[in-house]
């Protein structure tokens, strides 16, 4: 079931489940990382959270610098494997980043939508939207593989 | 209730005397006297006056909140324009609170006449309050407006570049108690709102992108400041 909100800004997406009510406390980086208490923002002026030494333009490569911090690194594929934990980063058009949604272990993925809702969804079902298109997936090795996943 | 009808005409005329003067005399008298508490003079002469003479009050009503209306007018845009101009912000901040305490005083006298008056009487009387119960209104629905626009945006920044939000900027220092009870509500996007129309900004480093803290430090600082919201 999508709520009529969703499928008007998500052409694409044809089921999901809302996970979260909506909240303008995170965003879909911070959600990426399990955090629901976070703005992450490369923007100097966005009063978001960015790490100091990573660059702050708004490029694929800033992003893969920022989850390198914390044990990602650079995947050919976006397929479910056991203990490894997987990020897909959107971006535009023009290269730049838009969002990022994690991978669950039944192979779905869990995005934070804006100031929106959380849902889960398969992965192309936010391509075509303002979201763009999968530009690039991350992989670590899951820290939480033998705990309940959220 | 029993009616002191002395006491009550006693009341009006001091209020008609003071209120026949002129826009800036008015505002001079009140800045002199900040301690000036209008809900509470007004809670009692309404409550008063309830008790009949209805016609009477509604004439004078219309008098007394026109002049509040106006005289919160001036003070706002004097604010204005020492914001604008940062000459004298103290003088700016001052008359700021004063105006949101005149606006405070007089949301419920009005209320209760409304309540009471003609459709006639009370587009008069709406037309007198227009400005300021415009610019909440204004508020709400460029807020709403807001809400909606942004999308599913991971960018703060980009949430600020929405009309709607550029529109609540260039509302000035009236849009800030109408902000801050936002904030105080419910955290959101509204720090650089309010870092553009105050050019200050109370947030520290480590809390950058942790939106409660933001908020709860804009929250402190407008009460540093006397901000009622």
């Amino acid at each position: 079931m999508v709520s009529e909100h969703l499928r008007e800004l998500f052409p694409n997406l044809d089921q999901c489940d809302e996970t979260s009510p909506r909240d303008p406390l995170y965003n879909c980086f911070a959600w990426a990382l399990r955090l629901d208490d976070t703005w992450v923002e490369p923007r100097e002026y966005a009063d978001g959270y960015w790490p100091e030494g990573v660059s702050r333009e708004l490029k694929i490569e800033s992003f893969v610098a920022f989850f390198s911090l914390h044990g990602f690194s650079i995947c050919g594929n976006s397929s479910y494997e056991e203990g490894l934990e997987k990020i897909a980063v959107y971006a535009d058009r023009n290269g730049a980043p838009t969002h990022a949604a994690r991978q669950l272990p039944n192979g779905k993925w869990t995005s934070k939508l804006g100031a929106l809702e959380d849902v889960t969804h398969e992965l192309d079902a936010l391509a075509g939207s303002d979201y763009g298109e999968v530009r690039v997936i991350l992989k670590r090795t899951n820290p939480f593989a033998n705990l309940v996943q959220s | 209730m029993s009616f002191d009808r002395s006491r009550n005409v006693q009341f009006r005329n001091d209020r008609q005397t003071k209120m026949s003067r002129s826009g800036p005399m008015m505002i001079q008298e009140l800045i002199a006297q900040p301690s000036i508490s209008p809900s509470t003079r007004d809670s009692a002469f309404w409550s008063d006056a309830s008790a009949g003479e209805e016609e009477s009050v509604r004439v004078l009503s219309r008098s007394i909140i026109e002049r509040f209306a106006r005289a919160c007018q001036s003070i706002q845009e004097k604010a204005d324009e020492f914001y604008l101009s940062q000459s004298k912000p103290e003088e700016a901040e001052r008359m700021m609170r004063l105006s949101v305490e005149l606006y405070k005083g007089l949301t419920k006298p009005l209320n209760d006449l409304l309540e009471k008056s003609t459709p006639a009487d009370r587009e008069l009387v709406m037309r007198g309050v227009g400005r300021l119960e415009t610019a909440e209104s204004v508020f709400n629905s460029l807020a709403d407006q807001w809400r909606h626009e942004r999308g599913a945006t991971s960018w703060a920044s980009q949430m600020a570049m929405q009309p709607s939000y550029q529109s609540i900027i260039g509302m000035g220092p009236t849009a800030i108690p109408f902000i801050l009870r936002e904030l105080d509500k419910q955290p959101d996007h509204w720090f650089w709102a309010l870092r553009s129309i105050t050019r200050e900004n109370p947030v520290k480093p480590h809390q950058r992108g942790k939106i409660r803290e933001m908020a709860q430090a804009w929250l402190d600082w407008a009460r540093n400041r006397g901000y009622q919201w």
